[in-house]
């Protein structure tokens, strides 16, 4: 694709004007009128957005991200980062396709977008998230109007813009190049530090459905419009929330804030106190935190964000980093058509990534700030599970097809390589952190899906339970949709991963099943053990003896041999006399035992033979049942 | 209350619907004219006043202001020129400036780039704290109203070592009591300023013409200054080399030079009755301050600093500890207002300092092209512009 003459016109009159710092205007174009048509508007939630903005800092190599959405007046958004930022070139092609993407082909690399190397990568090396992407468009749910700064290091100038994007009409006619109008834009030169870099967009003024949206106004609005009416539910603000602008006003904050962390901490401590506070709502108000319900809009925001960006994970350490001491029980896919999950033994001090070379991972030197909160990846992988449920299991699983024989036009792509984990706890919390959840270059568009992508079998309670992240590695990028939050399931790439995910549930539900049943017999032995201590401490008190010789019911053939040696037996099976105790039975064996003792101390069955004595125990033992 | 009530269709549409931007073809990104704070004597002002007066607040306590930065509230206005100014001060002093910024954009000025682009290039500066610094747009004069957005911003930056307001109309313009008026904003300021360290600096720029102040207030300042005359032959006699009628101010039959100077005095016995009201008891000494003339004519623009101390506020009557109360009380109202006549009589034109000295009047146009160029204003069309200034 070479540069249109406009393009080139545009970069020779920016060049000129540059020591005057005279302006340039241009129109904003797109290729595609289709892609203008569809990507108009897309977006629903300020968050996806913001999403994409990041993605690009993070594209071009930067190390912080710090983003401005001015709490809780919300009518101006600035992303600043420190990374690259655009050179004269890159910011003319960017505005003449504003709707599509260079970053994944040759001509990204001449503009220094991506490796020179490898067009997957950034100069930086990190695997380009925006390989397709509906660019700038994605702010136009935000706003119709922004401005950029940027500069790359060693450039004697900055380049500023204004851009005003089109309300998309029908009635917009392409021009002779097939282009369409989407906008006008002012661009020109300022003088600046030679090593200075990064870019800031500020996106004003907002749209006044993203505005209100991050103002919570249909939560506020349900909160203030309660009548006096008594039948009609009173409702209550979100347990935490940044405040409510008086909406006549616009100065002054009626409700004031309840933010889940404290001003005096530092921005990464307030993140860990959001993330613990929303995990405690779950004991004070209901069984099952939701995100909805505990935060207003702005809050939810910030966690999706959190959720969907490349990040370090919030206690600093990857699933794949965490040594074996730390690590949930875990196991490992086969990936086969019928296979089984097989335990991990680990060795002291061993992750899952050194055990079974794992590759994913998430950026150590990549920060993203939202006003004064630093965002990391609210997943936590504890071994330990709260007091009286069931500890976590982890499944973990790494799957790198051989496709070489597969037909080119099935295929879409030779290259597949994805690894993932299934987390399986006694709750998912919040609820929102049940079901799959899938990252490409380490970010997601996608929130959980609870349904792992439309599994069929009805497993709802053991799902329920699980939590789980897929990394793609290679491959599966290609069967993103253009807005980048949903797959196109008629892709190659979706299906076998979508196979594998319901390949890995099936073994891990085999699994489950198992695993749960040695822990009901566990449990129950160890009720069993708990319920004989009982048992013995009771005749201890009642004969006021520490030591005491116990009566043991044997089986017949051990019998002999103990009483040879001086023990107290009695033969099992005379007095459970053909009866098999049922599980929730097993005390009685230690019962029978009790009360043997307790009458061969008081000296009853001294004049009694054995079998004399197993028929007695064998009433008594009837008569407790029948109880 | 629901704004919903209303439910005219157009008016429902209105609060949906995208309103689209002011269409100014004409408008230049960075589109400035030339204003009267660009001028050389303000620029004069900036360094000899305020960057030199930071710059010795700095060297009184070197090592705690490299340790904690400085925290500043400014009027940045669009261009952050003051700003500017004092990160130089910051960086020759090794201390990290962090800043709070209010510029309310009016709805014409909605998309000024020119803050916006100041507030970028600065957050890359060496010694500005990137992360605590910011413009916000609100009101200052919002911060009397503890509800307001402008306070909880005021809350969470203060308190601060250096607050500068430079008001382009007089502070007194709003009659006494009126609820936002920049007055109460001031005293909301130094209810938060308590918990200031000490010292700390106070500039205030202000119109002192007679017309721009309301009458009730202005006469509100001459009964704060009556108070002294009356009180104190000492005030009276040093009075007379300053203010010659104080009646003849209020009566409006004056020169403007006397409203100017009463104006000074009285803001400064007002800080000074609310500095000395409080537990906490402040010394206020007005430093080198200006003033000059707006239209040509008589002076009557003033630009005053002021530098608060703390007095102890712990006296032991008991006998366990001896006794320092002497030693660290502030002096008395009457002494306070007696010294502050001196810098009201000692008030200096920086228009008539630069035009007694050439070489000055040179350097200081030099330095004003030079912060100018870095806010990216056309420097030969200053030039031009100060052609026909002069």
């Amino acid at each position: 694709m070479s540069s249109s003459d406009e393009e080139i016109e545009l970069l020779a009159d920016l060049t000129r004007k540059e020591p005057s710092g005279e302006e340039s205007h241009a129109e904003l174009r797109t290729d595609d009128r289709v892609l203008a048509r569809v990507s108009d508007g897309i977006y629903r939630r300020p968050g996806s957005a913001l999403r994409e903005l990041v993605a690009n800092a993070y594209d071009a190599d930067a190390k912080n991200v710090t983003i401005d959405m001015e709490p809780p007046r919300f009518s101006r958004i600035s992303v600043r980062d420190d990374g690259s930022g655009m050179s004269k070139a890159q910011l003319v092609r960017l505005i003449h396709h504003i709707g599509g993407s260079a970053k994944r082909t040759t001509l990204g690399s001449r503009l220094h977008i991506t490796s020179k190397a490898d067009p997957n990568l950034s100069p930086g090396g990190r695997l380009l998230i925006g390989k397709i992407g509906i660019g700038l468009f994605s702010v136009s749910q935000l706003t119709r109007s922004f401005r950029i700064m940027t500069k790359r290091a060693g450039e004697q100038h900055r380049l500023i813009a204004d851009i005003k994007l089109k309300t998309f009409s029908d009635s917009v006619e392409p021009t002779d190049e097939g282009t369409t109008k989407t906008g006008e834009v002012r661009l020109r030169s300022v003088k600046a530090k030679s090593k200075e870099h990064g870019t800031e967009i500020i996106l004003t003024p907002l749209q006044p459905a993203a505005r209100d949206y991050l103002r919570s106004k249909d939560i506020w609005a349900r909160v203030h419009g309660n009548t006096s009416d008594s039948e009609s539910e009173a409702f209550y603000p979100p347990p935490f929330h940044v405040g409510r602008l008086d909406p006549e006003t616009e100065e002054t904050i009626t409700n004031s804030d309840q933010p889940p962390w404290d001003t005096s901490q530092s921005p990464l401590e307030r993140f860990r106190s959001f993330y613990a506070s929303v995990l405690e709502e779950r004991t004070k108000r209901n069984a099952n935190p939701k995100l909805e319900a505990a935060l207003d809009q702005y809050l939810h925001t910030l966690w999706m964000l959190s959720l969907s960006v490349p990040l370090a994970y919030i206690d600093d350490t990857h699933p794949f980093d965490i040594p074996k001491e730390s690590l949930p029980d875990a196991y490992v896919l086969s990936n086969k058509r019928n296979g089984t999950a097989s335990q991990l033994k680990l060795r002291r001090g061993q992750t899952l990534r050194q055990r079974l070379g794992l590759e994913s991972s998430s950026p150590s030197d990549f920060k993203v700030t939202v006003d004064g909160v630093e965002l990391r990846r609210p997943l936590r992988f504890s071994k330990n599970a709260t007091p009286g449920t069931r500890n976590p299991v982890l499944f973990v699983g790494k799957w790198q097809p051989d496709l070489s024989s597969v037909p080119d036009e099935v295929i879409g792509g030779r290259e597949l390589s994805i690894e993932g984990y299934f987390l399986w706890g006694s709750k998912v919390i919040p609820v929102d952190h049940n079901g799959l959840l899938i990252r490409i270059a380490d970010a997601s568009g996608t929130a959980f899906d609870p349904t792992f992508l439309s599994y069929q079998v009805a497993e709802r309670t053991r799902l329920g339970q699980v939590s789980s992240e897929i990394f793609a590695i290679k491959g599966l990028d290609a069967a993103l949709n253009i807005d980048r939050e949903s797959f196109n399931f008629g892709h190659p790439h979706a299906k076998l991963v979508s196979d594998w995910v319901h390949r890995g549930l099936r073994e891990f539900a085999t699994a489950a099943k198992r695993i749960q049943k040695t822990e009901r017999e566990t449990r129950r032995t160890d009720e069993r053990d708990e319920y004989e201590k009982l048992i013995w401490k009771s005749v201890q008190r009642h004969l006021r003896k520490k030591r005491v010789s116990r009566v043991r019911l044997l089986p017949a053939d051990e019998v002999e041999q103990a009483r040879r040696v001086g023990q107290s037996v009695l033969r099992y099976e005379s007095v459970f006399a053909d009866f098999t105790p049922k599980a929730s039975e097993r005390a009685l064996q230690a019962q029978i035992e009790a009360i043997a003792t307790l009458l061969t101390e008081a000296g009853l069955l001294d004049q009694t033979d054995y079998d004399k004595q197993e028929l007695l125990l064998n009433a008594i033992l009837e008569i407790i049942r029948l109880g | 209350m629901s704004i919903e009530d209303d439910t005219d269709d157009r008016s429902i549409a209105d609060a949906v619907l995208i309103s689209p931007p002011e269409e100014d073809e004409k408008a230049e990104l960075l589109s400035r004219s030339f204003q009267p704070w660009h001028l050389p004597r303000k620029h004069y002002i900036r360094i000899h006043q305020w960057c030199s007066l930071v710059q010795k607040l700095f060297r009184g306590r070197k090592d705690w202001y490299s340790e904690n930065g400085a925290a500043y509230l400014t009027l940045p206005g669009d261009d952050l020129l003051d700003v500017r100014a004092l990160e130089g001060v910051c960086t020759r002093a090794g201390v990290k400036l962090r800043y709070l910024g209010y510029n309310q954009l009016s709805p014409k000025t909605q998309r000024s780039f020119a803050s916006d682009l100041a507030v970028h290039e600065l957050q890359n500066r060496p010694h500005v704290d990137a992360d605590r610094s910011r413009v916000i747009h609100e009101r200052i004069e919002n911060v009397s109203n503890v509800e307001s957005i402008a306070y909880r911003e005021l809350q969470r930056t203060g308190p601060f070592s250096i607050i500068n307001l430079d008001l382009c109309d007089s502070l007194g313009k709003d009659p006494p009591s009126s609820a936002g008026s920049m007055l109460a904003a001031i005293r909301e300021l130094l209810e938060l300023q308590s918990a200031a360290g000490s010292p700390w600096l106070l500039f205030l720029t202000t119109r002192s013409n007679r017309t721009g102040i309301d009458s009730a207030t202005l006469s509100k300042l001459i009964e704060i200054v009556s108070n002294n005359l009356k009180g104190s032959a000492e005030f009276r006699e040093k009075m007379k080399g300053v203010i010659i009628d104080v009646h003849a101010v209020a009566e409006g039959v004056s020169e403007s030079d006397q409203t100017s100077r009463l104006v000074s005095l009285g803001v400064g016995k007002w800080l000074l009755s609310m500095g000395l009201s409080g537990a906490t008891k402040w010394r206020i000494e007005l430093l080198e301050s200006y003033w000059y003339s707006v239209h040509g004519g008589q002076r009557d623009m003033l630009s005053l600093a002021f530098r608060f101390e703390r007095s102890r506020t712990v006296s032991d009557d008991t006998g366990l500890t001896a006794d320092t109360s002497a030693q660290s009380s502030v002096p008395s109202e009457a002494e306070q207002a007696l010294a502050m006549l001196d810098g009201v009589r000692d008030l200096r034109d920086p228009d008539e300092i630069l035009r007694n000295d050439k070489d000055l009047l040179q350097k200081t146009v030099q330095q004003s092209r030079r912060i100018l160029e870095e806010a990216h204003f056309d420097v030969d069309a200053y030039e031009h512009w100060l052609a026909t200034k002069s």
